[in-house]
């Protein structure tokens, strides 16, 4: 029973993970909360709905072309938007972030008046179930780790393996440090607003089925966003998949022995009590023991 | 005399409305090491980030190479051949010594550029290889300082900018520092070098200037300066 | 203050006065009522955040707070009114020192944390206990403050409060504790050096910043005389937080301006129903984009171009 929950836990922690990186990212390198992180995640929903219901697309084809347009938006959202503002003051960070929230609010209701506020969704993906001695999982749930997971792991190594994750990490770490070097910081602010839209929009399609589709869907996965963002650490991607993790695990087992309830409050509680003993979030922690082993 | 290097011509510079440079011209010679002196609030450092556009608040006309450069990106600078160590030593705290070299690097062509380069500042800065897999904030003050320098060199620019490297360093580590700018220079890079140490500055520089209140007061070859009785009262106390 | 400054407050103080004896719309006069409430929560959160620095996710809660508690002791205990309302505002301020103890030790942004799961965790607490706060159903019949129908004494209170609240702010503001204050938001370090308590003072500004929050609360459930858990909401913070940053986060009058610019441009376009909030978003990016600094910094640049007048 333990280790069922622990499992059901671990395939919603692995969204969240996905959820809070995309955030995380973002942040990191912009120094900005992105209020429309949520919407991105809701038009991946409907577009996820409309090619799933309407043309009756494969999966994987619904993955790849929602990511895609999803960076799309979030690369001229950066362009169009935050690009001007950026450029007109020294201080922009604040700005930015009011220009996300009037960006929310205006995506929001352009899709409540087109698409209209009804609640709309399919029952799933996969029907079917995997059932072993130990526990059981839908193949659906499966799905849902399996790609999370793969996902989580190619940003991992974008970050950690190639020239523009290096630059990425330098931005976020020391700016001016960064431009002496030559990282062009334009470029880099776009192509991580595109892949923090890109990344948001996997769990919006996935969701889909469990989260119906409606206009304000996006609160949601901002609020876990939110949240292990912070848990995790301010920017800090490693930080924010061990985060996911553990929020989605505390609050699996909290709906499930104590009351579905209060779910969200245990959530924050066991958060609160995490960073009483480690304030600078999770992820720094994680990276003084990696330094502790590669220099005991 | 062939044309000067870098060439700042009537700079002037601003924090809002308040002006704090004031027609700073001054020209840097291939091949020399200059030094740039003055006290606190003297506006060196924004001197400096006005030359590589950090500070964009300025008029007046900046030529490196011949080429008139204060309309640039400062990110497109180490590309014609211009770096800066800056005062706050622009390094990455949780990356590892290795990738922080790497990012020095990244205007280099390609990745076996990159390694060559790494593979030669290690040379350079042998315990720099030693430490390759340390988190930047791991290492002590004068090792900073160092990756700080291979960071800025590894791509054997043209022209150096140093802002204050010897600042936190204990005098040892500060002579060894000086060793340092000269291996450099030997390699071939020009030197641009704002101290506070003014001592060890001129006596390393060819050429000298003086800032106070944000303008140069006093310039010319530095073994003159360091026997100037203005700059031997004011920054050698005697 | 300049003349012109004077002159200006004399002219709003007259305007608020004659206001809702001219103009009969009720409606117009419970929004601005709203407005009042909005405005100061706006300036006190802004208090926190834009002169200390200290970021506050759950502020909301401390209305919530403030409302029901002052709403239960007046049901409950039978309390006089006003002394409910101080009820609500010293629990209120009491948690929010308490709150931040912990976060004394920590960097920013994990303040940011401990009070946005504060503020969740008191809304759900305010959902859940069922037979305190009678849960999502809501609190009713709280007892007004005024009994009479008319909202002509609740506006006059409220801005009254607001009036209040704004010179004891600017006093504050202008004192050294106000200074240092905004030595501590400028350079921590710098400013423990100097000799400034850090840690008493940010104890002692959430304090104050959460009492006015709860009183604000309190006001507000013995006027709507309904209150609900959707008081401690992370949604009514983060308004808060917009009207401040939206009208000039860390000035003074910015939180007031865009508490009014906000809540007058969202109902502006009221007429055109189902496009209002569309609308209402798209000025957000426009006035941004516009005057990046919030509305102050805008109109002080504006004002350097009117030459004065010698």
């Amino acid at each position: 029973m333990l280790l069922q929950q622990i499992i059901n836990g671990f395939v919603i922690g692995a969204i969240y993970s996905v959820v809070g990186v995309g955030f995380t990212l973002i942040f990191g390198i912009m120094r900005i909360l992105n209020f429309a992180y949520g919407e991105f995640y809701m038009l991946a929903s409907y577009a996820a709905f409309v090619a799933y219901s309407e043309f009756h697309l494969p999966l994987w084809l619904i993955l790849l072309l929602t990511m895609t347009v999803l960076f799309a938006i979030g690369a001229l959202t950066e362009r169009g938007l935050v690009k001007p503002v950026r450029e007109r003051t020294a201080d922009w960070s604040v700005p930015v972030i009011m220009v996300t929230l009037g960006l929310q609010i205006v995506l929001q209701n352009v899709v409540l008046l087109v698409a209209g506020g009804t609640y709309r969704g399919v029952s799933a993906y996969l029907m079917g179930t995997l059932d072993l001695e130990w526990f059981v999982i839908s193949y659906e749930r499966l799905m849902i780790l399996g790609v999370s997971a793969g996902l989580l792991l190619g940003t991992w190594l974008l970050i950690q393996k190639t020239k523009l994750g290096l630059a990425m990490l330098a931005v976020s770490q020391n700016r001016e440090g960064a431009v002496l070097s030559g990282i062009p910081l334009q470029r880099v602010y776009t192509l991580s607003f595109g892949l923090s839209a890109a990344l948001v929009a996997i769990p919006g399609v996935l969701l889909m089925p469990l989260l119906y589709v409606y206009p304000t869907v996006g609160q949601v996965p901002i609020m876990k966003a939110f949240a292990v963002t912070l848990l995790g650490g301010m920017g800090n991607i490693e930080g924010a998949i061990l985060g996911g993790i553990i929020l989605g695990v505390s609050e699996t087992m909290a709906s499930a022995y104590l009351s579905s309830l209060i779910k969200d409050g245990v959530a924050f509680a066991f958060m609160i009590l995490i960073l009483l003993f480690y304030p600078a979030g999770i992820g720094p922690y994680f990276q003084q023991i990696r330094q502790k082993v590669i220099r005991p | 005399m062939s044309d000067p290097l870098l060439q700042v011509d009537r700079l002037d510079a601003f924090y809002g409305d308040l002006q704090v440079l004031w027609t700073i011209q001054l020209g840097i010679g291939t091949g020399e090491i200059a030094a740039l002196i003055g006290g606190n609030g003297a506006g060196k450092t924004t001197l400096l980030r006005s030359i590589v556009g950090l500070h964009r608040n300025r008029t007046g006309s900046i030529r490196f190479q011949g080429e008139e450069i204060s309309s640039l990106p400062p990110h497109s600078l180490i590309y014609r051949g211009l770096a800066e160590v800056p005062d706050e030593r622009g390094i990455f705290p949780d990356l590892t010594v290795e990738k922080n070299l790497l990012v020095g690097a990244f205007s280099l062509k390609d990745s076996r550029a990159r390694r060559e380069a790494l593979h030669w500042i290690y040379q350079v800065f042998p315990i720099l290889e030693e430490r390759r897999s340390f988190l930047a904030r791991s290492l002590s003050g004068g090792e900073q300082q160092m990756l700080a320098l291979g960071k800025g060199m590894i791509t054997r620019p043209t022209l150096l900018l140093l802002d204050e490297p010897s600042s936190g360093l204990s005098p040892l580590m500060v002579s060894r520092l000086m060793d340092h700018i000269r291996r450099i220079h030997q390699e071939g890079t020009t030197i641009f070098l704002v101290e506070q140490n003014v001592r060890h500055a001129l006596r390393i520089a060819h050429q000298a200037f003086v800032m106070e209140n944000g303008r140069i007061v006093l310039q010319g070859p530095a073994d003159r300066l360091s026997e100037d009785p203005r700059v031997k009262k004011a920054y050698l106390g005697r | 203050m300049t003349r012109l400054d004077l002159r200006l407050c004399a002219v709003s103080l007259l305007l608020i006065l004659i206001f809702p004896l001219v103009v009969k719309d009720d409606y117009l006069i419970h929004l601005l009522i709203l407005t009042a409430l909005f405005a100061q929560s706006a300036a006190y959160w802004n208090l926190l955040d834009g002169y200390l620095g200290l970021i506050h996710f759950g502020y909301a809660a401390y209305i919530g707070i403030g409302a029901y508690t002052s709403a239960l002791s007046a049901m409950h205990l039978g309390l006089p009114l006003p002394l409910c309302m101080l009820l609500g505002g010293l629990l209120s301020g009491i948690l929010g020192v308490l709150l931040i103890i912990p976060c004394l030790r920590m960097v920013t942004f994990s303040t940011a944390i401990v009070t946005l799961a504060f503020g969740e965790i008191a809304r759900i607490a305010a959902s859940s206990w069922t037979t305190l706060t009678k849960g999502e159903m809501g609190l009713w019949g709280i007892p007004p403050l005024f009994a009479s129908q008319s909202k002509l004494l609740f506006f006059y209170v409220g801005f009254g409060l607001l009036l209040v609240g704004s010179v004891l702010l600017k006093i504050l503001l202008r004192s050294r504790l106000g200074l240092a204050v905004v030595a501590i938001r400028e350079d921590e370090i710098a400013a423990f050096t100097s000799g400034i308590e850090i840690n008493r003072i940010k104890l002692l500004i959430s304090g104050i910043s959460c009492f006015v929050a709860g009183v604000m609360g309190a006001f507000y459930a013995h006027y709507i005389l309904t209150i609900t858990p959707g008081l401690f909401s992370l949604g009514y913070t983060i308004q808060i937080m917009a009207m401040s940053m939206f009208g000039g986060k860390g000035t003074f009058l910015g939180p007031i301006l865009g508490a009014f610019a906000l809540i007058f441009l969202g109902e502006g376009f009221r007429f055109m129903e189902d496009y209002r909030m569309l609308i209402y978003g798209l000025l957000i990016i426009g006035v941004v984009m516009a005057f990046p600094t919030g509305l102050v910094g805008g109109i002080n640049r504006l004002k350097k171009r009117i030459p004065s007048k010698r």
